[in-house]
């Protein structure tokens, strides 16, 4: 019983992570039709601006960790900019090349500009300190990872409903024409959308280096792909899906991680993939899915 | 106020309107009319710089709108309500009513145009916090002028304000239109419904097949030969 309270928590924090990641993917996408899969090297620009900050000599891990966030939500509003932006008219194919040329391109300036190797940043380690409630074994690392969850779950329907360009980015989401014609600029929302995924997947990248410990150049891909299989999981192009689907699929890890046993360990990302494919059977369009949140796309 | 002048929009090698021009004087209700796919939609979009103008240009109060992008051109004072509505369906009449005051800034003032609509259309208050998915046909198309008229626009085009409405429900509307008139709004109306807007229009163009038929009172179409004529072909007189 001990060890499945631990392993239901654990399950949450982990499905917290990839939520915040498949939120981002699905904002972007709900606003413009892009599939970003340059997302996960957001959480490549958030390690290597630890590292690179760590490295000349800051250590204050508060001051590291908002370093990491402004400076995802900066490249991601440097590359809506210089990469997305030119191509938003384009055919679908055309955003969907650009942003495995964006991740390609990301993923070498830091294997050029640091190392191929893995690099150690330690900063915030102290997070995976167990803590004792009521005789389980925590880290405080997981608690975060829920709360902060949580609130920027909140905060971002609180955004979604009671600002103007909240209002906007869901409108968008069905007719961005139409939104247009109200005199709402395109490239203010389309703007706030990347800023947000970037915020968003910063939040999701300072949890995975605190619990890895290390950064690699490539340390986004699997994290992309499964943000990715979250929203398909929970509906494409929907919110609250992306959430859902997040949460599911850290269940379905942490539960194949307890029951798998160890001499099938390296099969657990299939079966993870397994029993999403089986979901999917039943629901082709996902948990929450609609055919209108992908249909009706004139922009 | 709007001068369209030779206009010509292309939708790839298909030529969708040639050679077209259209003035709307201020305080003026003109009509566009004109069989399906005459280009008289084509027009409207080029007209709030959603389509591309392959030859001709386009004034509004005075002012060159082919450089300005969409946006700009809602805060110079132009508005359109789409055709089929285009009611965010996802979004309150409230939140709808909101965006359609996007260039604005003043929550007071916003707030106090959103009675006004309330006013001239009271079913609105009453479903305001519904979403506009829910609304039946011609609550929606209220809510579209409605969303339209957030924006303080001088001239509203509308587009088949009437399509796939019951006949009540478009007597309701064209007269919502007239009303218009008297708050100081210019409008230019696009309709199928030719008999019912040459009623109260001011003058009128029909357009065929992307060329201009006719251009003049709205007055000397009311003869249903005439109006015949203007839709198929060249008058015989």
């Amino acid at each position: 019983m001990e060890y499945l309270i631990e392993q239901a928590l654990n399950g949450f924090s982990i499905g917290a992570q990839y939520s915040l990641l498949a939120l981002g993917l699905a904002i972007v996408f709900s606003v413009m039709g892009l599939v970003n899969f340059a997302h996960g090297e957001f959480i490549g620009v958030a390690g290597y601006a630890m590292f690179a900050m760590a490295a000349m000599g800051m250590t204050n891990p508060w001051l590291l960790v908002l370093f990491a966030v402004v400076t995802v939500v900066l490249a991601a509003l440097v590359i809506e900019r210089i990469a997305f932006r030119s191509v938003r008219d384009a055919p679908p194919t055309t955003g969907l090349l650009t942003a495995f040329g964006v991740g390609i391109v990301l993923q070498n300036l830091f294997l050029l500009l640091v190392s191929p190797r893995p690099k150690a940043v330690p900063a915030l380690s102290a997070l995976n300190q167990t803590v004792d409630v009521w005789g389980h074994n925590f880290t405080i690392l997981q608690f975060l990872e829920v709360g902060v969850t949580a609130v920027a779950i909140g905060a971002l329907v609180w955004f979604l409903r009671g600002t103007r360009i909240g209002l906007a980015m869901r409108a968008a989401a069905l007719d961005f024409t139409t939104v247009r014609l109200m005199g709402m600029r395109a490239n203010r929302v389309i703007a706030f959308a990347f800023a947000i995924s970037g915020l968003l997947a910063s939040i999701a990248a300072i949890f995975f280096i605190a619990r890895r410990g290390a950064i690699d150049p490539f340390m986004g891909l699997l994290p992309v792909l499964k943000a990715f299989v979250a929203c398909v999981l929970g509906g494409f192009g929907s919110l609250p899906g992306a959430v859902i689907g997040g949460l599911l699929l850290g269940f379905i890890e942490v539960m194949l991680i307890v029951l798998l046993p160890d001499k099938l360990a390296g099969l657990r990302d299939a079966s993870v993939f397994l029993i999403v494919g089986a979901i999917l059977v039943f629901r082709p369009q996902g948990i929450l899915g609609k055919r209108v949140e992908l249909g009706d796309k004139t922009a | 106020m709007l001068e369209i002048e030779g206009a010509s929009i292309n939708y790839g090698p298909v030529s969708a309107v040639r050679n077209v021009s259209l003035t709307v004087e201020k305080g003026e209700i003109v009509a566009l009319l004109g069989p399906n796919g005459a280009g008289k939609t084509s027009l409207l979009s080029a007209a709030m710089g959603l389509r591309p103008l392959a030859a001709g240009s386009i004034r509004f109060k005075g002012e060159d709108l082919r450089k300005l992008d969409t946006e700009t051109r809602v805060r110079r004072g132009l508005t359109l309500t789409p055709e089929g509505r285009k009611v965010f369906a996802n979004l309150t009449v409230l939140e709808n009513l909101e965006l359609g005051a996007a260039t604005r800034k003043k929550g007071a003032e916003i707030h106090h145009d959103m009675e006004m609509c309330f006013e001239l259309f009271p079913i609105l208050a009453e479903r305001r916090h519904q979403t506009g998915g829910s609304l039946s046909g011609g609550e929606q198309q209220m809510l579209a002028i409605a969303r339209s008229l957030m924006s303080r626009p001088s001239l509203l085009m509308l587009d088949e304000p009437s399509l796939g409405l019951a006949p009540r429900i478009v007597q309701q509307i064209f007269r919502l239109i007239r009303d218009l008139r008297g708050r100081d709004l210019t409008i230019l109306l696009v309709e199928q419904n030719a008999h019912e807007v040459l009623r109260f229009a001011d003058r009128a163009y029909v357009l065929s097949t992307g060329e201009c038929r006719y251009a003049g009172p709205a007055s000397r179409l009311h003869d249903k030969d005439a109006l015949m004529q203007a839709y198929i072909g060249e008058l015989v007189a």
